[in-house]
């Protein structure tokens, strides 16, 4: 698609944010969003990556998150990177142009926290047929419970909530004992962000900013890390991804950033 | 011991990049485009899901089906529970 300022009014689909100083070595041989040419937009030491898109709400559907995560992979091949969410829009090449003068300073600092390193997934996830029965096999405070609930026939509402709930807070505990494990094995490879799990067979949720030079130490620590954890456990280790867990740059308008600033 | 498997980026499903490009990196609100109308996304709906009264009777039901496995017959005094627990899985996400 050719690139036209003055033609109709498109937006500007954003893709990540980058040091001005690496655009000139830049290969954006990658379509973008609709197939778009991708390009850069340089303002003072940032650049944003950006590629022209009818204006209207995109769906995260398959082929939109491909596109977005194919212009990741090329860039982070070859800068670092702030990555952008998926389907932020901007009205115009000038209001880009704005938000990085107006964030230069933090967007900088972010980037260099994640110069030459890369994020990597791990995922634990319990390999059982049934997640209620393991707990209730693994906690005899859980069995006494069930037995006591459903002594008596159909137990009230109350009594399942309250049953519920208990399961709910054990699932918990163990979810935050074994990310307490992960993070104690790995917190000196680098930076670690600890998400919460996702489901009940979800055991471990979290993401750990790499140095380039560290990846074997990571993969060898992770591998220490196994042994520690229940053998139902399956840890899948994914990346690398572009820092997406160690981007913490919510931008507001103007009002609520003043009501929500701390 | 617990089982370690690596993937590549490129083979990672499709939950592992929602999980990351929804709603981390940077975000601008003022700009986001993103229409969800018609799309259960595991990432967002889970906790909201865990922490409810639905998550829990259903959990209260799984627990008690756990009862019916290692005492078969018991299982007999639950069957009114079937109404409730299909709201809550309707509720449950699946993936995209």
């Amino acid at each position: 698609m050719a690139r036209d300022e003055n033609s109709t009014p498109k937006g500007r689909y954003l893709y990540s944010v980058v040091p001005a100083e690496a655009v000139d070595k830049l290969e954006l041989d990658v379509a973008g969003i609709d197939g778009a040419e991708v390009h850069p937009l340089v303002c003072g030491a940032l650049a944003a990556i950006v590629s022209d898109v009818e204006p209207r709400e995109l769906r995260p559907e398959r082929r939109n998150l491909a596109a977005h995560s194919a212009v990741m992979r090329t860039l982070m091949d070859q800068t670092h990177l702030l990555p952008v969410a998926f389907g932020i829009v901007a009205g115009s090449e000038r209001e880009v142009r704005e938000l990085l003068a107006d964030h230069e300073a933090e967007m900088v600092e972010q980037l260099e926290g994640v110069k030459d390193r890369v994020e990597m997934g791990i995922r634990g996830v319990l390999r059982v047929e049934d997640i209620f029965q393991y707990f209730v096999e693994k906690l005899p405070e859980l069995r006494r419970m069930r037995d006591e609930v459903y002594a008596g026939g159909e137990p009230s509402r109350e009594e399942k909530i309250e049953l519920g709930q208990a399961f709910a807070e054990y699932l918990q505990e163990f979810q935050d004992e074994w990310a307490d494990a992960a993070v104690e094995h790995l917190r000196s490879i680098g930076r670690i962000r600890v998400n919460e799990p996702r489901s009940e067979e979800e055991a471990l949720n979290l993401a750990v900013l790499v140095p380039r030079g560290e990846m074997e130490a990571f993969t060898r620590a992770v591998e220490e890390l196994a042994p520690t954890f229940d053998e139902h456990i399956e840890l899948n280790v994914t990346g690398p991804w572009p820092p997406y867990n160690f981007v913490d740059l919510r931008i507001r308008s103007g009002e609520e950033e003043a009501e929500e600033a701390r | 011991m617990a089982q370690v498997k690596s993937q590549s980026n490129d083979s990672s499903s499709l939950a592992e990049v929602v999980d990351r490009i929804l709603d981390k990196g940077i975000v601008v609100d003022a700009w986001v485009s993103v229409s969800l109308v018609g799309i259960e996304l595991l990432s967002i709906r889970a906790r909201v899901v865990i922490a409810s009264v639905e998550t829990y009777l259903k959990f209260a039901e799984r627990i008690g089906e756990t009862a019916a496995v290692a005492a078969p017959g018991e299982g007999k005094k639950q069957p009114q529970a079937e109404p409730e627990k299909k709201e809550a899985e309707a509720e449950a996400p699946t993936a995209v």
